[in-house]
This record gives C-alpha cells, structure tokens and sequence, in this order.
C-alpha cells in the first residue's frame, strides 16, 4: 500500500516513473556502441563528442515522448558542491593512473616503459565515467553505477585476455540498447499520449 | 472505555496536526512535492491518482495557504508549468509529519 508518509517509497515512485522510459539505457547503450566502433580510430574527438550527443539525444526524446505522456518532474539535486566535484575527479583520474601503471607488475600483462604512456588515453575514457557518477549521483539514477562497474570490469578482463575491449563494449551496448528499446516500446504502449496538450494546465 | 490501557494514553493535541494537509488527497500532493523541486500538472495527476477537476482544486486550496507556488519556466526551450512547495509549504509539510510520527509514537508506545 503507497502511504504518502513513507517519503522514501513516494521517492522511488516518482523515480521509476521519470526513468520508466527507458530512454537512458539505450542512450547509453547507443553511447557505447559509437565508441565501440571509433575507438580504433584513435580520436579522442569521438569520445570526448558521445556524452554531449547522448545528453541531446536523451533530452530531446523525453521532450518529444515521455513528457508528453507522463508529465515533467524537476528532481532535487543532493549538495555537490564545487569542491565535491573537483575531488571526486581528482580521486578518480589519480586512482586510474596508480591502477594503469601498476598494472603491468602485478598483472601478466604485456606493456613496456615506453607504451605505458598509451594508457594515458585512457584517461579521457574515465573522465567519461566520471561525469556518468556525477550524473548518477545528481539525478539518483542508480542503475548508471551497475553500468559502469561493468565497463570497468570488461576492461580488467580484457588486459586479461586475447579479445579487445571493442567487442565487450559492442555486447554491452547492443544489451543496453536493445533493453532500452524494449522498455520505451513497452512505455508506449502503456501510456499513449493524451488528447489535450500537456503540463500548462 | 474501562480498559486501564487508556488512563496510560499520553495527551495528544489534535489541533496540532494541519488539517488542510491531513486530507489524503491534499498529503499526497504534499508528499510528492516535497521529493522534487517541482513538477507539472500532468506528473502530479499521474502520482496522485486524482481527477483534473479535484487536482486543480486542491492545488487551489494549497496556494491559497501558501503552501505551493505555480510558475511557468522555460525547460529546455519549452515552457512549463511548474507546481513546487514554498518553503513555508515546506516547513509545514516538514512540521506535520513530525507531528504525525510524535502521534503515531505515541499510541505505539502502548
């Protein structure tokens, strides 16, 4: 039973009903598959582009199906102030770089002194999931931290093994698209847009 | 009434408890609110359940009180009507439910 008092299960309502789209999984999912399938290229142009096309893309999506349909919610932000955000950066790239240069003592893998200096481009990559725990954190769409400790840990596998991160990224973002597409169909289907115009009543 | 359970019963003042946001549908309204910084009519009759009729009504009665502010900002370029607490809405919502949990203490208490 929803009881208007018990604030935290009021929350988790008006959450599931902002992210029941689905919208920002098949962001992410088509987020990784561009990556996926640049990240050979070698520019960091791309990398750097996702996130903001992503954000349009999921921005204006909601715009143009999911507000329409079940109506906009300004969620509160938690305090992140300034100096929070600056540290959480900063504690992440220095933890990236101590993880990417120790890896070759203490893992088989194969880099010499001189391509340890490769790793370095992988410094824009977490960044990105940086800014993705910001966002998580900020809009409280919990599911984002999953998403990354996935990457994360299909990176750590891949150094591990024969097959390149591409592909794991290709299988993860398929997942994540083809889940997200999956529920904004279903979201469709369960609220079809109303008669009248919407919000300005 | 003979129960002895009774006599044990601390005072409870009910005059203390905000009747205008005691009536369900107006402690839902209230409720979701306080979560969010604001929200448009269509988000609040989805979360509530209520009718346009009695939504607007009650979100009437709320301004009036000065509990909510209704205004139009822009949100990505479109314009929206944005229903939040004011923050003495806020305070009083904040100030019921510690009422209401003092009460409930209470009668658990027994």
């Amino acid at each position: 039973m929803n009881s208007p008092l018990d604030l935290p299960q009021v929350e988790r309502r008006v959450l599931a009903t902002l992210n029941e789209d689905g919208l920002l999984d098949l962001g992410l999912g088509l987020g990784t598959l561009v990556i996926a399938l640049t990240m050979n290229h070698g520019s960091i142009v791309y990398l750097a582009m996702t996130p903001v096309l992503l954000a349009m893309f999921v921005r204006g999506m909601r715009r143009r199906f999911t507000y329409p349909r079940v109506g906009f919610a300004k969620l509160k932000s938690p305090p992140m102030t300034r100096v929070k955000i600056i540290a959480l950066v900063s504690v992440t790239l220095i933890l990236t770089m101590i993880t990417l240069l120790s890896v070759p003592r203490v893992t088989p893998f194969k880099v010499s002194g001189g391509d340890q200096w490769l790793l370095f481009s992988y410094l824009p990559a977490a960044l990105i999931l940086t800014i993705a725990m910001i966002f998580a954190h900020r809009h409280k769409v919990f599911n984002i931290y999953g998403y990354i400790l996935i990457v994360v840990g299909c990176f750590l596998h891949s150094r591990l093994s024969p097959v390149p991160l591409q592909y794991y990224l290709l299988l993860i973002g398929a997942v994540a698209a083809a889940t997200g597409l999956g529920r904004f169909i279903i979201f469709l289907k369960n609220h079809p847009k109303p008669d009248t115009g919407h919000s300005d009543e | 009434m003979n129960d002895p359970s009774y006599s044990r019963l601390p005072a409870f003042n009910a005059e203390s408890i905000d009747r205008l946001i005691h009536e369900p549908a107006r402690l839902s309204i209230m409720a979701v609110l306080y979560v969010v910084e604001g929200a448009d009519f269509l988000f609040l009759e989805g979360q509530t359940g209520l009718t346009k009729g009695n939504l607007s009504s009650h979100l009437s009665k709320l301004e009036s009180a000065g509990y909510i502010e209704i205004t139009k900002e822009f949100v990505e370029r479109i314009p929206h009507t944005l229903i939040g607490l004011t923050p003495s809405g806020r305070e009083a919502f904040a100030g019921y439910l510690r009422e209401m949990k003092s009460a409930l203490g209470r009668f658990e208490s027994l």
